[in-house]
């Protein structure tokens, strides 16, 4: 008996400190590679890099606004830091990754989603273990911690135990290191101003033709974006709150808010410009964003 | 509580403990701690089970000892009459009450009346296949004076309820695993290290590549009117080595498990996916349901003791009743029956002495690839929801004109398939080394044991542990 439980000790011993090897070695490569946007502003940014704007927000805010085509309108330098799956807690720890790297940006666009404008629940969202490899971190630490639920954290573990979040976020994490490890410089699904843009074809399912809109009021009362402001002004970063364009939704925002909202929820009523009811297409994203630089050339002066 | 959850780590360990070290003592105190357990375990389901599994036991164990003490052929039959109708009339409650309900009035609302019949909402106690057919062979064996009773009721209860193999089998005969719990059991280094191996092996076929494979497989049975011909044929294909890896797989970490115990339990997947014809599968698959029914079933019908058009009709009573033991749906029914018409010509033209197994060669590659790719169209109807999805399916296989593809419709997808694919070349790959080996079991060594494990680590789909299927059973 004794020599079988030493023997199982051991190779259980063994097993764990391969899994860990590999998977210190994995989140290596993650963390010297572009592959996900943490990492790359990290490796492709200049130290203390000063930028005009950067744009934080979901799926849409990585789709709405065309930041080469803005920076170029505006003459300004900017960064898409907006991650798919994501919602409001997590915009603002990309804001807080940027900043806590050392690097500057005068105003903060936040593509804010309608999910978000009251309250956020305190869940970890689906891509948030795209910043895991930097959980020795403070602030991402706690984001992660308070986040995740049970006994095992992989995420929060990847300093002291990163055999954790490799083997739960296998494909995700795991897979990404291997192509990082060949390809330091592939980004996955942005270009090198933080974008992704959806095709032009419209999605199947989604009706073709504009059905008319339909209007809302509501409150924007979420106190992280109070957080987030608070946390800009620390940085000497002004915060712009934007409503990027739905298909066939106006909303209306009934409060009185502290900080300057461009709302273009029913800017487009062309069908065409979509790619499906809340993300539009590379057209509905030159679109937006030539009308989007008007709104904001008049909040720079 | 899963064999691949942290619960049945942390159940395991202590249970494992407490049984050679606490109780290692007394037999009697060593049963009652496996008995403990096994309820727990059972319990950990939903409580009320237990309830039923006692009664069922108990009905046997009392049945069990009164058919020797009578000497009237006429109440030994009654009493065995008593047993099997119990046990089947509450398998029939459970799993199949509505089904039949359901069916009756689906049958009159054909020809336009409509009945008015209330179905119950009932639940499914996990396992009530298996341990009912378990305790049906036990006084089935004492009627046939094959085996004594049981003298113990702790050991027979705990023989009905032995966690390991209670929810999904291997479906122990009491010759084999009863007098097991009445041996003095001593730690055996070589056994417990056999059982560690299967465990770890077992894990693989269910974690990396069953687990990974039902994602890609619900969504291309979900949506099959859109999905492609290649895409229908990779979740056909899938769901074969899907169904494999999680029965097998269990059925691999059940022995496993006994054996830390010091328990044998009887092999009950030989690697069917070797077989050159569907006789040869039957032998390989699920081998303690297909002898059940062959000694319980099968030879009381007659057998081929009355001639071989007899035994057409036996055979084929056989594998309806296979089907339908699986659960209450037309599907299962039907890929019982093309099981059954798939074996009859083997049955026709099998030789006075068939070899046992197929040997691995370049001429048995053809029949073992046919014999799959049959098995694999016949897993379509025991995988989809109804028989016209299943028909749909197949038809769209040979004809689809659907565009979908769901594997490459996101990385992720993309990614598992790849998963999958290495699991199964493993797999196959392991089990035609020990198949030419003459091996029915998968002894791996230390150093390919290691890396199994880390392959499991890194390739299993924790995010997505789904129970195994046969507990629906």
């Amino acid at each position: 008996m004794r020599h079988f439980l030493v023997q199982i000790v051991k190779y259980s011993l063994l097993i764990i400190l391969l899994a860990n090897l590999i998977s210190f070695s994995a989140n290596y490569f993650l963390k010297q590679s572009s592959f996900f946007k943490p990492s790359y502003i990290i490796n492709e940014f200049q130290p203390g890099q000063k930028l005009d704007f950067i744009i934080a927000g979901s799926s849409r805010g990585l789709t709405s606004l065309d930041t080469k085509l803005l920076g170029s309108l505006m003459n300004q330098k900017g960064f898409n830091l907006s991650l798919d799956d994501t919602g409001l807690p997590s915009h603002l720890l990309m804001v807080q990754h940027f900043f806590e790297s050392g690097f500057e940006a005068k105003n903060c666009i936040l593509v804010i989603d309608q999910d978000h404008f009251v309250t956020s629940k305190i869940e970890l969202n689906d891509n948030d273990y795209r910043i895991g490899p930097y959980a020795e971190r403070e602030y991402i630490r706690n984001y992660l911690w308070l986040r995740e639920k049970g006994i095992l954290k992989p995420l929060s573990y990847i300093p002291y135990f990163p055999m954790l979040a490799y083997s739960y976020y296998n494909s995700e994490l795991l897979v990404s290191s291997i192509i990082s490890a060949i390809r330091p410089k592939y980004r996955h699904r942005f270009d090198e101003f933080g974008d992704y843009t959806y095709p032009n074809a419209i999605d199947e399912g989604v009706s073709e033709y504009y059905e008319g809109t339909v209007s809302k009021k509501v409150n924007i009362t979420n106190p992280i974006i109070e957080d987030l402001a608070a946390y800009l002004k620390e940085n000497n970063c002004n915060l712009i709150l934007y409503i990027a364009p739905y298909k066939s939704e106006k909303i209306e925002i009934s409060n009185q808010l502290n900080f300057p909202l461009i709302n273009h929820s029913d800017l487009l009523k062309e069908a065409s410009l979509f790619y499906d009811e809340i993300h539009v297409n590379l057209e509905g994203k030159i679109a937006a964003t030539t009308v989007f630089a008007e709104s904001y050339q008049i909040l720079q002066k | 509580m899963l064999f691949n959850s942290i619960e049945f780590v942390i159940f395991l360990t202590v249970v494992f403990f407490l049984y050679w070290f606490v109780c290692n003592k007394s037999l009697k105190i060593q049963n009652s701690l496996l008995l403990a357990a096994s309820y727990f375990f059972y319990g950990w389901w939903d409580w009320r089970f237990l309830g039923l599994i006692l009664f069922s036991s108990l009905v046997d164990y009392i049945i069990g000892k009164k058919i020797p003490e009578t000497s009237s052929q006429n109440i030994k039959r009654l009493l065995l009459g008593i047993s099997i109708s119990l046990n089947l009339g509450l398998l029939f409650f459970f799993k199949y009450f509505n089904f039949f309900v359901q069916s009756f009035i689906d049958s009159f609302t054909l020809f336009g009346a409509q009945l008015d019949f209330v179905t119950i909402n009932i639940i499914l106690p996990v396992g009530i296949s298996f341990y009912t057919f378990q305790t049906m062979s036990y006084t089935i064996d004492i009627y046939r004076e094959k085996i004594e009773p049981s003298q113990n009721l702790i050991g027979f209860l705990t023989f009905v309820s032995f966690f390991p193999q209670l929810v999904a089998g291997p479906i122990e005969r009491a010759s084999n695993l009863l007098p097991q719990f009445f041996k003095e059991r001593k730690f055996n280094y070589e056994f417990a290290v056999s059982g560690v191996k299967i465990i770890i092996w077992g894990l693989f076929k269910k974690m990396v590549i069953a687990d990974n494979a039902s994602v890609i497989v619900d969504g291309i049975f979900q949506d099959y009117s859109n999905q492609s011909t290649g895409s229908l044929l990779i979740g056909m294909i899938f769901f074969a080595f899907q169904i494999y890896g999680d029965f097998s797989g269990y059925s691999d970490i059940a022995i496993g498990t006994s054996r830390l115990f010091g328990f044998d339990l009887m092999t009950n997947f030989k690697f069917p996916y070797l077989s050159k014809n569907i006789s040869e599968f039957w032998k390989r698959w699920h081998i303690s349901l297909s002898s059940w029914f062959r000694d319980y079933l099968y030879i009381p019908l007659g057998g081929s003791r009355n001639g071989k058009w007899r035994a057409l009709v036996n055979v084929i009573i056989v594998f309806i009743i296979s089907g339908i033991w699986h659960g209450a749906n037309w599907t299962f029914l039907v890929w019982g029956s093309i099981h059954g018409l798939l074996y009859l010509p083997v049955f026709i033209l099998r030789k006075e002495k068939d070899e046992e197994f197929t040997i691995i060669s370049l001429k048995n590659i053809v029949p073992i690839i046919l014999t799959f790719g049959m098995t694999c169209l016949a897993w379509v109807y025991f995988r989809s929801n109804t028989v016209y999805d299943a028909n749909q399916y197949l038809v769209n296989l040979f004809a689809s004109t659907g565009t979908t593809n769901l594997i490459f419709s996101t990385s992720k997808h993309l990614l598992i398939t790849g998963f999958v694919f290495i699991g199964i070349f493993l797999l196959m790959g392991i089990e035609i080394y020990f198949s030419l080996k003459k091996k029915v079991e998968v002894t791996l060594n230390s150093k390919m044991l290691v890396a199994l494990c880390i392959l499991i680590l890194f390739m299993a789909a924790f995010k997505n542990p789904i129970s195994f299927i046969y507990f629906q059973f």
